[in-house]
């Protein structure tokens, strides 16, 4: 007698999904376990009320150490394909798990479970995900998400109200029974389709596909209405999150003892904010002095001075330093090579890391202090990154975006807001910058200049200093502009000046996320840019609360700033809208709340430390011996 | 040596063992089964004979190390370690190895075993000490233990079937006990003491570093990541604990040269760097996880019962005990903890002790480590709450430096239920507060402080006062007990036996200078006599106990004490008296072979004082009460068991009064103090019937020059007969007057005392102690003497003779007859060794006037009472001018007396005197030869002596007589000779007694022995005559202990006796004749003859041994006559050089050290002399800085080498400047480390001068 060979009756993250439907489906109904395996999803759909129908191959083979409830209807040897025993609609549901991957003939199964379904029956179909080893009975190697996806919509399901989630071992999805292919013709098993089925509506709300998109997705619309118990789901993806639990974070804030610059500004907000929201935080710097830090911190915040120097004792000591802490998760901030070292210290401890950057991504790259490459590798590290704007997300590979994450700054709430209905002896355009090149004010003094005649009440302060500022004088006083243009120097408390100001100029070329646009707008200023800074593009809303000139040219800018300069109740009007912007998308409960959001995501990932297989890693070794170190570039 | 080719052999060995090999073998039994085959090991000499594989030849007697002759044809090897690609890493004995082994030999991967040492490896090599060697070894064929990817008979056995029987395992659980009770790890060089703990944490985990690139973490798979990773994790996964780091103790021990994966960091945060090297249990007593790389330290942390998480794959890993974070291969069975505690340390590892043959038990090893280790684990509460065993009572006054120390070793015993109890006797110093300090920690310390100073031998009796152990100990606060396991095992004799007392050896004295740097150690000469050990005995059975020095030797049973009354009676030198009196009354005495205490010899000049009167008086009573202690049992009484005890006493005491300072203090003071003292002496003579005869010459620390002279027993016949001025004499060793001389001898003895005096004074006065006071004066009228000469033969009983003379000289004075005090031989260190009045032979031969002007003055002052005069040497009969003797006594009639003896037993005997009897022409040829030299052959000639005899002085004159008992009139050599010389007086005299008879001791295998020795080199004559002395008493005394029989030597061969006597048999007819008017034989028939024995390999150890303490040690040129015994030259040490100080140009070393040399070799013997020639400056701190230090200072001061305020610095860049012009950074290295060394070794003679130039001070040694 020949042993029948054992079967794999245990799939990893099966229980959650079947109590996810369970939950997400209360008004129950008649439901067909195609392919009953272990009897687990029909057992808990039993139990929970539904009427259940088993069928299956070889249910023996499966069912060795539970039987399946009395009383349950089962009918066994049902061919996916050719389910005969069953009528057209006689379900109000499907449950289709790691079957398809049996079937060679996927469009004719999915065809039969459309008949089986009632009108707006729903599909749950789980598919392993893709995998290398070839597995016995599996003649469908297996999906990723997005491809489970597109063979839905292709075989004519409704995926509008559908969800996505590759979970556990299980790439899985629910959609209803749609209204079928779309006409012959429309398709043509070629480029083009995914649009169309796109136009035609039937991917995922919100979901809009093109070709060659990404499909090794985590997820699609998916909530959980059921928190799963088998692999911890990120608070982001539950329907009904919990209430964030404190954390323990540190932040790798370089030089916040020894500058003010925009990063350290960020690091001690977020700090603070986190604190505040009653986590425990540790701020980790290099600085062989121990200088106290430059920001303000909060009396609850421990600071700890690691080593300037950056050699291998440095981060070892650097690893200690922070595993010693206990710490929930890493958020390092910076733009440089630096973020090199916080996911070498992140992988080295095993704390999930989230990377903050805060620079257009091109600049370090222009400085030197950090190549693509570099980046990449980086960036590759992270748990979750992130990112200013969405235009930064293109930066990155597209193995990685899904670890993206854009929350912009914010800036501290001002004390006054800017009065644009008050009398006053002189109006004033206010620009604050560093003044350097990228910042573009020179083409600001210019356009004034050709303004100042038409407004003589008018005059610009620029506030800032900088390597640009004597030429910039020199310029003034050549334009003879000089009683209009105030040089009003380097100064720590800038909010006296916005509250003054009547408008807002920001010329520059190039921006992360200007805080001085975003103070701008906290103040109800409005503003005038160029619309191909991406930085600025992003918070100006153009004719809402300021003007975006689409050319960079003084010109441009003159028009646009004479426009606002002429018109009071525009400005109060745009002043209000970016007021109404500022509180919407930059203020701090809304940005606070994304970083808690994304920490608390981060913290739930597990860090996996997971070394290339062995054929990558020889490739690699390959290519080098060959051509040398390997770069995105020369890679092919 | 090729490291590639090692490595190769290395790994192939590795790599084909894994795939060929029997899966049956028992590797233990396997090697056991090799012991006797010659092995050879992967350690050079030195590391097998005095370092970590000194214990080696105790399993495989024929080992060979790798750099010895026959290595490459041993039956098996061992190799150590491991072989790296790069020779850096390599095992350097193990490269040797696999390049001299034999190709078609086994070859077994040896490791020192999971018990290695008391100490470690590290101190094991570094101070060569044998008692550090490993004590035992594991052995595979297959692989080293720590391989993990390389299954080796460990852990076969482990995935086997085998499982441990039941008594096994009880076995392998009570050792596992106790190796974590008693804190037993694999190197036991490491402090108990814990550090002190961060305060704050609720619980500890420990992480383990190792030496960095250790094969043991090579092939057991970690490396930097790991060690990395393992720490982090340590962290990580205990977020509430402090995380000790403790780096290997080699990073300690081999600084410089060992580092660890940890060595780098500094404590920060939660993390702790413990650096300095601790006990393991003491650690794992902290902490509850030990992470691990393949560290022993994770198997010893499950022995404590701790988690343990393994980051590499150590051989105890994956067997379902330990955490393991990476795949352990080769594994697959859960195991006990017992069963891998009985496959690894008791099948697995072969275990040997030292000084012991064959393998040793684990149970035997342990309690080595724990009682060799040089730490202790402190005492338990239990411990301490119990009543002590043992009080140790120490003065304390002046020695804060050294109270901790002593205290310290007391506190390291493994006898851990003593109670210490230091007496503060008003100590000027600090030391209470040492005191104070050590007993907060320790309860078993209690002080006691003194309000007076009343000096150590009251405070101990304070002391007593304060005890309550059983036992007590005394220890003085500047000593120190050099055995950890001394009180333990001490307290176990005296209670295993109900002994009184009981001894430890005093292992050393330290000799410290003023800055208490060590100068060197020396043993107490008087611990000759104690190094057997003795179960049970008593003072009178064990006379030997009268050469113990010190009171703090010895064990006591406190209820012993007190019951007996024993205590200090004096403040100071005060020891005697208790010692004495407490041998005296114990009724069980026990003698350990086992050293203790410590001695320290201070050279700080506070420590010594005059003495005085005050002195005088302590020691005299404690004498006194010594007497008294002995006479209280009898010990008066002639025939008493202890009158040599009290004779011996009395002679100390004879010693220490006269001779040591008292005599010379008193009669400094003047004649009244003088005799005051003296007759207090005499009056303690007399109160015991001392006697000359009973003075005790075997005891230590006697003047030998007095003793040579016999001036002692003079001493005390002077003082019992109130002979002051006689006394004086002797003590000074001064000449006696010849008038007085005879004066003293002629009187005829009123009493014993007299009679006393007159024997010792005649013994005393001989040769140049008796001085001539007049001129000599024309011959008187008197009628010449008769002079007798006595010719021997030799061998004939003439030494018996002449003491017999000697001893009767003043007797026989009264009778007329002289046997001269002058003309005298005897060997200085062998008084027996007497060849009577030899030096008239020389006298006669030279005409020197001087011996018969004496023989003249004396004839003058005895005035006529002399009729004969008696010359007896055996000199007289090889030494063919002789004869002339007649001449050099013209006038007088001269009668000469000759024995004669068989030829083959005359050259027998003979033959065996020059060879082993020490005689000053030693012979060092065979037997035969020896026969057939012309001198020979003229001696076995007897008509020649004869016939010249006769035709100076008349045939008449010349008495032969036969040498054979049976001859004798009466049988008696003495009548004979009575009857010979016409004396008949002598038969009415006292004989000498036995002991100074000249026999032969050893047997003919003996001689020949003693023979091969003879061509060898000795420091000097007397040296050889001692290697004689020596090698004959002791291999007597070998023979003895062993019950052997030790017959008289033989040397002949039948043939060679037959050939002989036939040879001389027309002689021998002639002279029966001539001489004796007989027709018959001169001589009977040969005696029976000896049987020969057999020689033992030990006896030649011995006379090897006894031969290198008298060789001449430097340019040892063998030349020997036989093949010499194997020997291996004792590896030589060289110290690094190093520059000394001998002045500008280095005069004080070129001019002034021969200057000094010639001066000093006039009384030092050769090898110290060549010990100051070679270090003059070491030599003068190590031998004069105490007793001289002015003169060791002033001779050569020392100092800085770069002279005075260090001003020849200034030439340091100069000169380095000057080298950098060369372009090699290397030298500027070496001499950045001593440039004046640096200058000194320079190759070119040029280049030297210039070094001189810069640096003119400093010589290099």
């Amino acid at each position: 007698m020949t042993q029948s060979p054992p079967v794999t009756t245990m799939i990893s993250g099966q229980i959650d999904l079947i109590e996810e439907v369970i939950a997400s489906f209360p008004q129950k109904g008649r439901i067909l376990d195609i392919g009953t395996g272990s009897g687990e999803a029909a057992r808990r759909f039993h139990e929970a009320g539904w009427e259940v129908t088993a069928t299956g191959f070889n249910m023996e083979a499966y069912l060795d150490h539970s039987s399946l409830p009395e009383g349950m209807r089962v009918i066994p040897d049902v061919d996916v394909c050719d389910a005969h025993q069953f009528e057209d609609g006689e379900f109000d549901a499907i449950w289709c798990a790691h079957v398809l991957e049996h079937v060679s003939n996927t469009g004719l199964a999915l065809e039969e479970l459309r008949r089986l379904l009632k009108p707006n029956g729903w599909l749950f179909v789980a598919v392993p995900p893709y995998k290398e080893q070839v597995v016995g009975g599996h003649v469908n190697s297996g999906w990723n998400l997005g491809s489970l996806i597109y063979v839905l919509a292709d075989a004519g399901f409704a995926l509008a109200e559908g969800r996505f989630i590759h979970y556990g071992y299980n790439i899985f999805g629910m959609a209803q029974r749609g209204p079928g292919k779309l006409p012959d013709g429309a398709l043509r098993r070629a480029n083009g389709d995914i649009e169309a089925l796109a136009e035609a509506g039937r991917f995922p709300k919100g979901f809009n596909p093109g070709q060659g998109f990404w499909g090794r997705k985590h997820a699609v619309n998916w909530r959980w209405n059921r928190a799963p118990q088998q692999v911890p789901a990120p608070r982001k993806e539950l329907a009904h999150p919990p209430e964030i639990a404190p954390m323990k974070i540190g932040f790798f804030v370089p030089w916040i003892t020894m500058g003010k610059g925009g990063t350290e500004n960020v690091g001690q907000m977020m700090a603070n904010a986190m604190v505040a929201r009653g986590h425990e935080v540790t701020i980790f710097t290099f600085d062989d002095k121990s200088a106290p830090s430059r920001w303000p911190l909060d009396d609850r915040i421990a600071l700890v001075h690691l080593p300037e120097a950056t050699d291998v004792p440095a981060d070892q000591r650097m690893a200690i330093e922070v595993a010693s802490r206990n710490l929930d998760l890493l958020v390092g901030l910076h733009m440089n090579r630096t973020m090199l070292r916080y996911v070498r210290c992140a992988h080295k401890v095993g704390l999930p890391l989230i990377l903050s950057e805060h620079i257009d991504p091109r600049f370090p790259s222009w400085m030197g202090t950090f190549s693509p490459d570099e980046r990449e590798v980086a960036m590759a590290g992270a748990t979750l990154i992130h990112l200013l704007l969405d235009d930064f997300v293109d930066t990155l590979d597209p193995s990685i975006r899904g670890k993206a994450r854009v929350i912009q700054n914010t800036v501290p709430e001002p004390a006054t807001l800017a009065d644009h209905g008050a009398v006053k002896e002189r109006r004033t355009l206010l620009a604050v910058s560093r003044l350097v090149p990228r910042k573009n004010q020179a083409v600001t003094v210019e356009a004034f200049a050709r303004l100042a005649k038409d407004f003589p009440d008018w005059q610009l302060q620029i506030v800032g200093d900088g390597q640009l500022r004597s030429r910039l004088e020199t310029l003034v006083t050549t334009l003879e502009i000089q009683d209009q243009v105030q040089f009003a120097g380097e100064h720590d408390d800038v909010y006296p000046f916005y509250a003054a100001a009547d408008l807002f100029v920001i010329p520059s070329l190039f921006e992360g996320f200007p805080l001085t646009l975003c103070e701008a707008m906290a103040h109800g200023l409005p503003s005038v840019g160029l619309a191909l800074c991406s930085g600025v593009r992003e918070q100006i809303r153009d004719g809402e609360s300021g003007i975006l000139c689409e050319n960079d040219d003084v010109a441009t800018l003159e028009a646009a700033l004479r426009q606002l300069m002429s018109d009071q109740d525009a400005r109060a009007r745009m002043g209000l809208a970016a007021r109404q912007t500022f509180l919407d998308r930059f203020s701090n409960d809304v940005i606070h709340s994304a970083w808690e959001e994304l920490f608390d995501e981060a913290r739930h990932m597990r860090h996996v430390r997971k070394a290339p297989d062995h054929a990558t890693l020889m490739a690699v070794r390959l290519w080098e011996q060959v051509w040398g170190p390997i770069t995105k570039n020369n890679a092919i | 040596m090729s490291n590639q080719q090692a490595f190769l052999r290395f790994r192939e060995l590795l790599e084909t063992r894994q795939l060929s090999h029997d899966p049956d073998l028992d590797i233990r039994e396997h090697v056991l089964s090799l012991k006797n085959q010659k092995a050879g090991f992967g350690y050079a000499s030195h590391g097998l004979k005095t370092s970590f594989g000194a214990n080696l030849p105790n399993l495989f007697p024929n080992a060979i190390a790798v750099d010895e002759a026959g290595i490459d044809s041993a039956d098996f090897y061992v190799a150590f370690g491991t072989i790296f690609q790069q020779p850096d890493h390599s095992h350097k004995g193990g490269v040797k190895l696999f390049n001299a082994a034999s190709p078609t030999a086994e070859v077994l991967f040896g490791e020192a075993g999971f018990l290695a040492t008391t100490h470690s490896w590290s101190h094991s090599f570094k101070e060569h000490n044998p008692a550090y060697a490993c004590l035992g070894y594991v052995y595979d064929d297959l692989a080293h233990y720590f391989m993990a990817d390389y299954p080796n008979r460990l852990v076969r056995k482990l995935n086997s079937h085998a499982d441990p029987s039941p008594e096994e395992l009880n076995r392998a659980e009570t050792l596992l006990q106790r190796i974590v009770m008693q804190r037993v790890s694999k190197y036991n060089a490491q402090p108990m003491q814990a550090p002190a703990m961060t305060e704050g944490y609720t619980r500890r985990v420990l992480v383990c570093d190792q030496a960095y690139a250790d094969a043991s973490t090579v092939y057991g798979k970690v490396g930097d990541a790991e060690f990395e990773k393992m720490l982090l994790a340590a962290i990580a996964e205990n977020p509430d604990a402090e995380i000790l780091v403790k780096t290997h103790p080699d990073t300690v021990w081999e600084k410089d040269k060992r580092t660890g994966y940890y060595t780098h960091l500094q404590s920060t945060g939660r993390v702790r760097m413990l650096r300095d090297p601790i006990n393991p249990y003491v650690l794992f007593d902290l902490v509850d996880t030990v992470y691990v790389g393949t560290s022993q330290m994770g198997l010893e942390a499950l022995f404590a019962g701790k988690k343990v998480v393994t980051f590499g794959a150590p051989f105890y890993a994956g067997w379902g005990l330990t955490d393991d974070r990476q795949k352990i291969p080769h594994r697959h069975r859960s195991r006990s903890l017992a069963e891998i505690f009985h496959y690894f340390y008791i099948w697995y590892t072969i275990y040997h002790l030292p000084g012991k043959k064959g393998v040793a038990e684990i149970e035997d090893v342990l309690s080595y480590i724990e009682t060799k280790r040089p730490y202790q684990r402190p005492p338990t509460a239990a411990e301490i709450a119990a009543p002590p065993k043992v009080s140790v009572i120490i003065p304390v006054h002046g020695v804060e430096k050294y109270i901790e120390e002593c205290i310290n070793s007391i506190q390291i015993q493994t006898l851990k239920e003593v109670e210490i109890i230091p007496v503060n006797d008003v100590s000027p110093d600090n030391a209470q507060a040492v005191i104070d300090r050590l007993a907060a920690e320790d309860p078993r310390i209690r002080p006691i402080v003194l309000e007076q100073n009343v000096k150590q031998g009251m405070a101990r009796n304070k002391g007593f006062e304060a005890a309550r152990g059983k036992y007590v100990w005394l220890l003085d606060g500047d000593d120190w007990l050099s055995n950890t396991d001394m009180l333990r095992e001490l307290f176990e004799l005296a209670e295993a036996d109900g002994l009184d007392m009981v001894r430890a050896r005093k292992a050393f004295e330290a000799v410290f200078d003023e800055n208490d740097v060590l100068l060197q150690e020396r043993q107490d000469g008087s611990e000759k006599y104690f190094t057997e050990a003795v179960r049970k005995t008593s003072f009178a059975e064990a006379p030997h106990l009268l050469h113990n020095r010190h009171c703090w030797t010895w064990l006591y049973r406190r209820d012993f004490l007190t019951q007996n009354d024993i205590r200090f009676i004096t403040p100071q030198w005060e020891e005697r008296a208790f010692l004495l009196r407490a041998l005296v009354k114990a009724k069980a005495i026990g003698l350990s072979a086992m050293n203790g205490p410590a001695y320290r010899i201070r050279t700080d000049s506070t420590a010594r004082r005059e003495r005085d009167s005050t002195d005088f008086e302590m020691m005299l009573k404690n004498f006194d009460s010594t007497f008294g202690s002995l006479a209280e049992e009898g010990a008066a009484e002639r025939g008493n068991p202890l009158r040599h005890h009290l004779n011996f006493q009395l002679s100390q005491f004879l010693q220490h009064m006269l001779v040591a300072g008292p005599y010379s203090y008193y009669r400094e003071q003047g004649e009244e103090a003088e005799l005051a003292f003296l007759s207090r002496l005499r009056e303690q003579f007399l109160r015991f019937d001392f006697q000359p005869d009973d003075f005790v010459t075997d005891m230590h620390k006697l003047s030998a020059m007095r003793l040579a002279a016999s001036a002692y027993p003079l001493m005390v016949a002077a003082v019992v007969t109130g002979r002051w001025d006689i006394l004086r004499l002797s003590v000074d060793l001064a000449p006696i007057p010849q008038d007085k001389l005879y004066q003293i001898l002629l009187a005829e003895p009123t009493d014993v005392a007299t009679r006393g005096l007159q024997t010792s004074l005649s013994i005393y006065a001989r040769n140049h102690r008796a001085q001539p006071v007049t001129e000599p004066q024309p011959d008187s009228d008197h009628p010449k003497p008769r002079v007798v000469i006595h010719i021997g033969s030799t061998k004939t009983g003439s030494t018996f003779l002449q003491h017999f003379l000697e001893k009767n000289r003043p007797e026989l004075l009264r009778q007329g007859i002289w046997f001269p005090e002058v003309g005298l031989f005897w060997q200085p260190s062998r008084p027996h060794k007497q060849a009577g009045h030899s030096q008239f032979n020389r006298a006669a031969l030279k005409d020197d006037p001087k011996l018969r002007d004496h023989i003249r003055r004396g004839l003058e002052l005895m005035d006529g009472r002399i009729h004969t005069i008696v010359l007896s040497s055996e000199a007289f009969f090889l030494n063919e001018n002789s004869p002339l003797l007649a001449d050099y006594f013209a006038g007088h009639p001269v009668e000469m007396v000759v024995y004669l003896r068989r030829q083959d037993e005359w050259a027998n005997s003979q033959y065996c005197e020059f060879v082993a009897g020490g005689a000053v022409g030693r012979v060092k040829v065979p037997i035969d030869e020896w026969l057939t030299l012309p001198k020979t052959e003229q001696w076995l000639d007897y008509r020649v002596p004869l016939t010249a005899w006769s035709e100076k002085i008349g045939q008449e004159n010349v008495h032969v007589r036969v040498y054979d008992r049976g001859e004798f009139v009466d049988g008696d050599l003495l009548a004979d000779f009575a009857q010979a010389t016409g004396l008949p007086q002598l038969l009415d005299m006292p004989r000498p007694v036995e002991l100074q008879q000249n026999d032969a001791r050893l047997s003919a295998g003996h001689v020949e022995l003693l023979r091969r020795f003879n061509g060898r080199r000795f420091q000097s004559r007397d040296s050889y005559f001692n290697f004689i002395e020596e090698a004959g008493s002791r291999l007597t005394e070998w023979r003895k202990e062993r019950g052997l029989p030790l017959p008289k030597p033989w040397v002949l061969t039948e043939q060679q006796a037959d050939a002989l006597m036939q040879h001389v048999e027309l002689a021998n007819a002639a002279i029966a004749k001539e001489y004796l008017g007989r027709d018959r034989d001169l001589f009977g028939p040969r005696a029976a003859i000896p049987e020969a024995v057999p020689i033992f390999e030990e006896e030649e150890d011995l006379v090897r041994k006894i031969y290198r303490r008298y060789r001449r040690k430097p340019k040892v040129i063998v030349e020997p006559v036989a093949p010499p015994p194997k020997e291996v030259p004792a590896a030589i040490e060289r110290p690094a050089p190093r520059i000394v100080n001998y002045g500008v140009l280095g005069w004080r070393l070129w001019l002034l050290t021969p200057i000094l040399g010639a001066v000093y070799a006039r009384f030092a013997t050769p090898e110290r002399l060549d010990e100051f020639k070679s270090e003059p400056f070491e030599f003068s701190r190590r031998h004069w800085a105490r007793r001289r230090p002015l003169v060791a200072r002033l001779v050569y001061p020392g100092g800085n080498s770069m002279g005075p305020f260090g001003i020849f610095r200034l030439a340091v860049p100069v000169a380095r400047g000057l080298i950098g012009v060369t372009g090699r950074p290397e030298m500027q290295k070496k001499f950045d480390r001593d440039p004046i060394l640096f200058a000194r070794n320079m190759r070119s003679p040029w280049r030297r001068a210039v070094g001189r130039v810069f640096f003119p001070i400093g010589e290099k040694f």
